[in-house]
Order: structure tokens, then sequence, then C-alpha cells
């Protein structure tokens, strides 16, 4: 990903962020890929979520 | 410097006056704090009128726990009813809530005395920063170096005996972290011990409330005053609080010890007095008669990227609508980690939700027939304060992040002293509410040792 196409999306969740500010975030963006794509290897299709719905409120 | 064990034994007997030990640690606070920035807010009248009413009570023969009299801070997320509670921000630098959080009732029911707001990582994961209203916490060890975070300010004042215990939170290490690197004892203990209402949220699902002090008897002591199920908490567990002081004196014997030697020596290695100070430990359970083996799990980066992706979009969506409108009023640290959350998708949350399911089971199989866990709970003694990586969390797997994922009770404890006479640490990890197996270990580790017996230098002219 380009830095253009990286400032792009942050702008598109609504942050103001400034040109420097979304440099900074952008050096590290490669890094966080990285923990994201680690943490959601191919799972079995019945995988349960760690947080299920309970319908009695408290 | 009293333990909070031995102050409420001399209290008990009349030979300690409450009013005298909260002068005393006022005294310390006015002469430390200056440099070790570890309070925020000292609330010097509260804690007189506090320490009186624990002096009564004492005469009377009415003292309420073994907390009565007790010099205690909070942590400056833990909501105090007409104290102002900033989380270190600019963002609520006037905030003054108008209800205590549960843990700072029930420490007050105990008759603790509120010596005042201990300094955090901003909302307890920006630091440290120096673009605050308030300075960071600095290491009483050596005030150059980090104490850790975000319960930083906990860390510094119990070590520097500022205070006797103090309340942390821990969403992935918060306690365990300040505790190992100020060389202290903290838990976090299992998710739904105790409450959360009422302390600012960073990671719902990933939020622990918890106690540090001096030794793992001292938690034992702060975290019964603050177990228990709490109807209004979601997470809350409801079920019956163990007494943690019953198994304190049964030492190693017989206990089932895995280690994931793994963790410390191949995923993350740490440094040799680390290295030194686990193996230690080892021995002095060996030699008490406990049984120990190798554990293998998966390595602790499976366990920290679920943990972090969670953390991140768990936290943006508590702060998005401020990060939206207020950006720059937070420090820089705080908005660029949690910024990262607005890139994260829907699918990326859900998957690694799952994802820390696999790795709940996972644990659980490895503990199925142990009692404890250990491995390292940081990697080496304390860095300088300004030599601490802004993407630590992503460069290198945190030895405690694991243990909020899973959600087991973690403890950190002082193994000794590396080169540079900083406290280097290891963890001690239970079954889901076997706090009191975890704080026997931990008692009959520090029993055994030296390490209690040392304070940091800066604060030694000044004892009692």
């Amino acid at each position: 990903m380009d830095k253009d196409t990286f400032g792009a999306m942050v702008d598109r969740t609504g942050l103001t962020l400034m040109d420097p500010q979304k440099a900074v975030l952008f050096a590290a963006y490669p890094m966080f890929q990285a923990m994201v794509a680690r943490a959601t290897p191919p799972m079995p299709r019945e995988a349960e979520p760690a947080l299920i719905f309970l319908p009695e409120v408290r | 410097m009293h333990t909070i064990a031995e102050a409420a034994a001399l209290i008990a007997a009349k030979k300690l006056s409450p009013v005298e030990l909260t002068g005393i640690c006022l005294d310390r606070i006015k002469k430390l704090n200056p440099t070790l920035h570890a309070f925020l807010l000292v609330t010097e009248d509260r804690a007189l009128e506090d320490a009186k009413a624990a002096e009564a009570r004492m005469m009377a023969g009415t003292l309420k726990s073994p907390l009565d009299g007790i010099p205690i801070g909070h942590k400056d997320i833990y909501n105090t009813a007409g104290i102002r509670t900033t989380a270190h921000s600019k963002l609520l630098e006037h905030n003054v809530p108008t209800e205590d959080s549960v843990v700072v009732e029930k420490w007050a029911e105990a008759g603790s005395v509120l010596m005042g707001k201990l300094a955090t990582h901003e909302f307890a994961i920006g630091g440290p920063s120096f673009d605050l209203p308030w300075p960071p916490a600095r290491n009483p060890w050596n005030p150059d170096h980090f104490t850790a975070g975000s319960s930083s300010g906990t860390g510094a004042a119990v070590a520097a005996g500022l205070v006797l215990g103090g309340t942390g939170s821990d969403t992935g290490g918060s306690i365990r972290g300040p505790s190992a690197l100020c060389g202290i004892a903290g838990i976090k203990p299992t998710y739904g011990l105790s409450s959360r209402r009422g302390v600012l949220p960073l990671s719902q699902t990933l939020d622990h409330t918890g106690p540090m002090a001096w030794t793992v008897q001292d938690c034992a002591l702060l975290l019964q005053a603050m177990a228990g199920h709490d109807p209004l908490d979601p997470a809350s567990a409801n079920r019956p609080v163990a007494n943690f002081c019953a198994d304190l004196d049964k030492g190693a014997k017989g206990l089932r010890i895995g280690v994931i030697r793994h963790f410390h020596e191949v995923d993350n290695p740490v440094s040799p007095a680390t290295k030194q100070g686990i193996e230690h430990a080892l021995d002095v359970f060996r030699h008490q008669g406990a049984e120990i083996r190798d554990v293998t799990v998966s390595p602790m980066m499976d366990y920290n990227a679920p943990g972090w992706v969670i953390l991140t979009a768990e936290a943006y969506a508590v702060h998005e609508p401020w990060l939206k409108e207020r950006f720059n009023d937070y420090g820089e640290l705080m908005r660029d980690r949690l910024a990262l959350g607005a890139l994260l998708s829907a699918t990326d949350y859900v998957q690694a939700l799952r994802r820390r399911r696999m790795l709940c089971v996972e644990m659980r199989d490895a503990m199925a027939d142990l009692d404890i866990l250990i491995t390292a709970s940081a990697p080496a003694e304390a860095p300088k304060i300004d030599e601490v990586p802004k993407w630590a969390m992503l460069e290198k797997p945190g030895f405690t992040m694991p243990f909020n994922l899973t959600g087991l009770p973690a403890l950190s404890v002082c193994s000794g002293y590396g080169a540079g006479g900083l406290p280097v640490s290891l963890q001690i990890v239970g079954k889901p509410f076997a706090e009191a197996t975890v704080f026997r270990a931990g008692h009959a580790y520090e029993m055994a040792t030296a390490w209690r017996g040392k304070r940091p230098a800066m604060s030694i002219p000044l004892a009692g």
C-alpha cells in the first residue's frame, strides 16, 4: 500500500489527522498488519468466538 | 518500612499508630514525589481524617480488617467521589466523579487510609508520555529509568514506600509490568474476580482490576478486600470468594509446576539475570518438594496478536468520539496507538475473538495436570525512560498478554537484581479462580529468598 492510499483509508475513518501524523501511522502499519494476520489464521468453520451471547442480561 | 501484614499486626496490638504511620508516608511523599512523580494528587486532609478514624477504632478495639489504618493509593483511572480523577489526560484534567468505584468503596469500608491518586499511562495505555499535563512516574531504583505501565505511579509509590499498597489495572500487563520493573508484587486476578465498575475502561474483555504491594502476602490481603461479585459489572463472576491467605504458609511441597520455557528462552529471550532468577526459583520450589516439568504451548506472539487486535479494537470503540473531536488533546503515544484501531475490520475483531477461544482451550489443556505455570513477567531490568520504543508491543511479544487473553490469574514477583542494580522478576500463573495457590507459591518463594529485604536506595534514609 502506498502513502496516498493509506492516507485515503485514514480519511475514511473520520479521524482528522495531519500529514505528519498519517506518516507516523503509515510507518507502523506494516507491523500492525503482520500482527492482525497472526491473530486471524485460518480456523475451522465451527470455531466459536470467546465471547458468546447470553440472553440473561446482567 | 513495614509491610501491610506487619503494620496490621502492630496496629492490632496497639503498638503502631495509624496517624503516625500516615504522617510518615506523607513526609516521604513530600520528599520523594518531586523526583518520582508517582502521585498526581495527594489527599492529605482525607488521609489524616481516615487515619484518625482508624486510630479511634484501634483504641476501641473495633478494627474493621487488616487494612484498617493502612495508607494506600489509587491509580487515577479509579473513580473517587469528590476527588479529581484524570486518567493522566488533558481530556479529564478537571473531572471530579460523584461516586467511588466499587474497589475504592470496598477498600474504604475496610478502613484503609486514602493518600491520593497515582500516576498512570494516559487512559492506561499511552506512556511514558512527556506531552501530558503531568510528567510520567519515575523508577525509585533509578529515576532515569522506566517504571513500565500503565500502573506506573502505583509501582513507584509502593517500591519507594510512599504507600503500603495500591490499585492497578491490567489489560495487557499494566499491573505485572510495573510490579516487575519496580521490584514489587502485583497480581492480575482471574477475569471477573474483582469489579471493574467505576474504573475507566480501556478494553472491556481484557480489563482487570487488581492490587500491588511490596509482598505477595500483602497482595493477598488487598485482593481479599476487593474481590467479590458485583451484580452491576456484567463480567463479574457470581461465586464465593476464597480465603487467599489460607494456604500462604503451606510451602511448595506437592505443587505441580509447569515451566513455559520457550516463552522466555525462544519467543522473547530474557536477560541473563532474569533467566537466572527463574532457574533459581525453580530450584527453590524443587527443594521444597514441588514437581517441575516443561510445558509447550503456541508461540507467545500467537497469544499477543489476538490480544492486541482485541485491545486496539475495543479501546478505539471506547475513545472514538473523542478521537474524532479532540484528537490532539490526547498525548501522541495514546492517540497513535489507538488510531490504528480505526483501521481494523469487523472481521479482524471477530476472528481474533475466535482465535482467543482456541488459545484459552490450549492453555486449559496445558494446565490440566498442573497447579501453576512459570515464565518471566518482563524481559529484563527497566530501560531508560527516554529509550522506550513507541511500538514495542508490535515488535516483540510480551509475557503478560497471554494471561489477559486467557483470563488466568497471574502474579509478578521480584526474583533478584540485574547488572544495573534494578529488579528482575518472574510470573506465576494459576488456574481460573485459583489465586490462593498462586499466592501460596509466590509467598513460599519470597520467604525462601532475601529479595524483600532490599529497598531502593533513595527511600532508605527516610525509613521511619
